[in-house]
């Protein structure tokens, strides 16, 4: 017989229990939990062991919303609160008692973000008091919910200095003790919910009021819309509407104290000198089957002048890459996916998109910065690579291509112009002859650059108005040559009605646009420049110094292989 | 605050009496309007006059010593930005925490928050920039004692040193309680060593039941002595008396001051006496009308003629229903 047992409720249970064990002894037998078993301490290990970072919060609350289907979140950031507002569905008075709930949440894994039941105490470090205001859409009524934080923290922290064995408060009877609800006078009928943290100390709100961080944050943590500066916003909606199963977007204001209203957009221009220059994205499906659907679904952008999308930004890494989104918030960073490019990795960050996981079984781990390994994630990067990588990098050589095909036409251009100036003077027959070779070479290559572009490009035309005018000057010179007397008297003949100028002796207009040294064309094809690099671009440019004259057509030609190379082109 | 919840005749003088005040203003100073109050959590000032309001600063107090008022007071904060934000107003608004006096008087909310519209001056010296300034008195000007003067009297006295250089209106409703009855009859018997003695001692005599009309004629003498001496050109509307929510009595008064550059003293171009002559009017049921009990030699025309600046439906309802 147990000593020191109280007559009571309990105490005749452990009498009963007693019996029914010593009744079947050796038989284990279901031992049933009581409401006292679990301790209001509990609420303080999990938040305390979840949500180490008041951001955290945000994404919480902000969560809750978007599971309610808000369109619209505002945040509000003032001195001693923060403020989460939605427009979302909106909890009546049995949806907001659920909402108390620890552990438990009528929100499925399939549909929801948030589905274990947790995520309302996230505030519990961070706070006084929660105060949540809501109104169901149709419902006249407005209820609110309050946690007092505090009361509970100075409870269980007063229960922590008292003597082993004294009474600690159940975590039924700390909620109890300190959950209010009422029903509001409100004359208003819009639905949502607020969420107010009151009395927030003074070091988180420092931290939240961090704009760009907190921007940051919520970029990564929230399904949050396209700017509308974006230039392919609206068709990239459709498309994921389309193809995304309950893809959402919400809106998001962001007010910190003192400050304007601002958006949280994704893709917004701020900060991008030259605003968005991409090319129409590609979407498509990934993987799966016609029975299970696709696995993933992806958009990506290619910048065609086949630098980073970040070049001109003022936040490097921002877009540059692909990112995964799952149900909305992003895993990792835009790096995770860079590997899936190998060994191309250096066309990586020209493009910028999403990679929606569609795979239930792909599953992001604890932290959100990548997915828990599984057959399933293997599957996904296999598909990543052998669809969507090997699709983007032909693209990127085909940009790669036209855009160097375009560069080479505008140089012929300015080439042009330097001739033409350079053959209304007169010159040696040796001239004319070396000139003649380089209209030649230019004619050759300026048509071979023309065919690598399609057909609608701008610069088709262009090439073909060089053309013209390359074949003029050939004209010209085949006939200098041929009769080198009569060319002469037709040039004065248009000196003296004011056509050409003499240049002065000795000076020889160049004709040939700098060579570009190793080490730009490294970084123009977007090669990550490490202290060894440049170490070696130093070794082979000064070989290559040593070796040829930086005047002379050897060395141009070696540099334009070699740029040829780094793009992915061969130079017949 | 139960006593500042809407009543019809609250949002009659909402839109009737203090809009046209502040059209009349927004043209005049040709630029939209830098608002500092109390606006209740359902806004509805703000929302009334949005049209010409630029800005608006909300100051919700936080009573420390008593949970109950806390947790309601908690309460309207947070139903003010959830108002803000479901009407659009939420890019304007900036909410502080405290009472209104202290915020007036420290230049600071109890956050430490500054009025935005403050200079970047010390607490102590800093001027505010605000164009209106709307006050819900609830409890009255405050309670006498034996440690000084009530908080929110000199509060009001502080607003003119905060808006020195700063023309603007004040919108000021006072809760009609007698908690310094014996102090404002008082204030008016010695103002009648100035003048007006007769209509004075008859407003320092009023008894139970018409303590609002000793409110009527102390408040804008007091306030205009202190806007004078801070270099304003003050003038004031009738104060008008109405019951608001839970047949709570009001009295509320519209008064603008116009900074003049005076250097030691303005001299207003409202006289005293014009002050001391203007009509209590009532509004009941959602009317405006003049109030049937006035101060001894009160003249209905002469005060018709003067009411000029009145919007003009105003100006016939009390004259005409005085007529009648």
């Amino acid at each position: 017989m147990a000593s020191g047992r109280k007559d009571t409720k309990e105490g005749a249970s452990e009498r009963s229990l007693e019996e029914r064990i010593e009744r079947q002894r050796g038989k284990p037998l279901p031992l049933e939990a009581s409401s006292s078993d679990i301790g209001g301490e509990l609420l303080s290990i999990l938040s305390k062991g979840l949500y180490t970072n008041p951001l955290d919060c945000l994404r919480e609350y902000a969560q809750n919303g978007v599971d309610a289907g808000a369109r619209k979140i505002s945040i509000k950031i003032t001195g001693d609160s923060v403020a989460i507002i939605d427009d979302g569905e909106g909890m009546d008075l049995n949806d907001i008692r659920q909402a108390r709930r620890v552990g438990l949440s009528p929100k499925s894994i399939r549909e929801h973000v948030g589905f274990r039941g947790i995520g309302l105490y996230s505030g519990f470090d961070l706070c006084r008091e929660l105060s949540i205001i809501s109104t169901k859409r149709g419902d006249d009524a407005t209820y609110q919910l309050v946690l007092k934080f505090a009361d509970m923290k100075e409870q269980l922290d007063k229960e922590r200095s008292q003597a082993a064995g004294a009474q600690r408060t159940s975590l039924i009877d700390l909620l109890s003790q300190h959950t209010k609800i009422a029903q509001l006078n409100s004359t208003s009928n819009k639905h949502g919910t607020s969420v107010t943290l009151q009395d927030v100390s003074p070091e988180h709100v420092a931290r939240l009021s961090d704009r760009l961080s907190v921007k940051n944050y919520l970029l990564q943590n929230l399904p949050i819309d396209f700017s509308e500066d974006f230039p392919f916003a609206d068709e990239l909606r459709a498309r994921l509407k389309e193809n995304v199963p309950d893809y959402r977007a919400v809106h998001v204001t962001l007010q910190l104290p003192g400050q304007p209203k601002e958006n949280v957009e994704k893709y917004s221009s701020e900060g991008r000198e030259d605003g968005w220059n991409l090319s129409l994205p590609e979407c498509h499906p990934i993987g799966g089957s016609s029975k299970s659907g696709p696995i993933a679904y992806y958009w990506a952008s290619l910048n065609p002048t086949r630098k980073s999308v970040d070049a001109r930004a003022s936040l490097a890494g921002q877009y540059a890459g692909i990112i995964y989104k799952k149900k909305g918030f992003s895993i990792g960073t835009r790096e995770k996916v860079r590997h899936v490019f190998e060994p191309r990795a250096q066309v990586y960050p020209w493009f910028t998109g999403e990679i929606y996981v569609l795979d239930p079984n792909v599953i992001p781990n604890a932290e959100r910065n990548d997915f828990e390994t599984s057959p399933a994630k293997l599957a996904l990067l296999s598909h990543l690579k052998s669809e969507m990588a090997q699709h983007l990098i032909r693209l990127a050589e085909k940009r790669s291509k036209e855009g160097k095909a375009e560069e080479k036409i505008e140089g012929y251009g300015e080439q042009l112009d330097k001739l033409e100036r350079t053959l209304k003077t007169s010159h040696p027959e040796e001239e004319s002859l070396r000139f003649l070779g380089d209209i030649l070479a230019l004619l050759k290559d300026l048509e071979k650059r023309r065919k690598q572009l399609p057909s609608s490009s701008a610069m088709v035309s262009k090439a073909k108005e060089y053309e013209t005018r390359a074949k003029r000057l050939q004209a010209t010179l085949q006939r200098e040559l041929a009769s080198p007397d009569e060319e002469l008297k037709r040039r004065r003949a248009k000196t003296k009605h004011g056509e050409g100028s003499r240049p002065d002796d000795g000076q020889r207009p160049a004709v040939n646009e700098p060579v570009p040294t190793l080490y730009d064309l490294l970084v123009e094809s977007g090669w990550e420049i490490t202290d060894d690099i440049v170490l070696l671009t130093e070794i082979i440019q000064e070989a290559a110094e040593g070796a040829m004259s930086s005047e002379s057509r050897d060395y141009r030609q070696f540099f334009e292989l070699i740029a040829e190379r780094l793009t992915g082109q061969d130079d017949d | 605050m139960c006593a500042f919840r809407t009543s019809d005749n609250k949002d009659v003088i909402r839109t009737s009496w203090n809009l046209p005040v502040l059209q009349a203003w927004h043209e005049d100073t040709a630029r939209k309007l830098a608002y500092f109050g109390l606006t209740g959590p359902e806004m509805l000032d703000v929302i009334a006059w949005r049209e010409v309001l630029k800005v608006w600063t909300a100051v919700e107090e936080r009573p420390r010593n008593n949970p109950e008022k806390r947790a309601l007071a908690d309460l309207a904060a947070q139903e003010i930005v959830l108002t803000a934000t479901r009407n659009d107003l939420d890019d304007g608004l900036e909410l502080l925490r405290g009472s209104v006096e202290d915020v007036i008087l420290e230049a600071m909310d109890e956050n430490g928050i500054r009025p935005p519209m403050a200079d970047t001056r010390a607490a102590h010296l800093c001027n505010f920039h605000y164009d209106l300034y709307n006050l819900d008195f609830d409890g009255g000007l405050g309670f006498a004692s034996s440690t000084g003067r009530p908080r929110r009297v000199r509060a009001l006295e502080a607003l003119f040193r905060r808006q020195q250089g700063n023309s603007f209106i004040l919108f000021l409703t006072v809760n009609v309680r007698d908690t310094l009855r014996p102090k404002v009859a008082e204030f008016l018997t010695a103002l009648g060593s100035e003048g007006s003695k007769e209509q004075l001692d008859w407003y320092a005599a009023r008894q139970d039941g018409q303590y609002e009309y000793q409110l009527k004629a102390a408040i804008p003498l007091f306030l205009r002595h202190h806007a004078e001496v801070c270099g304003f050109d003050s003038s004031f509307w009738p104060p008008l008396a109405y019951e608001g929510h839970e047949r709570a009595r009001m009295v509320h008064f519209v008064c603008l001051f116009k900074h003049t550059g005076a250097l030691f003293k303005a001299f207003s171009s409202q006289t005293r006496d014009q002050v001391i002559a203007l009509p209590l009017v009532r509004c009941a049921g959602g009317n405006l009308a003049l109030a049937h009990v006035q101060h001894p030699g009160f003249d209905a025309n002469a005060c018709s003629l003067s009411l000029t600046y009145l919007p003009r439906d105003c100006h016939s309802k009390l004259f005409s229903s005085e007529a009648k």
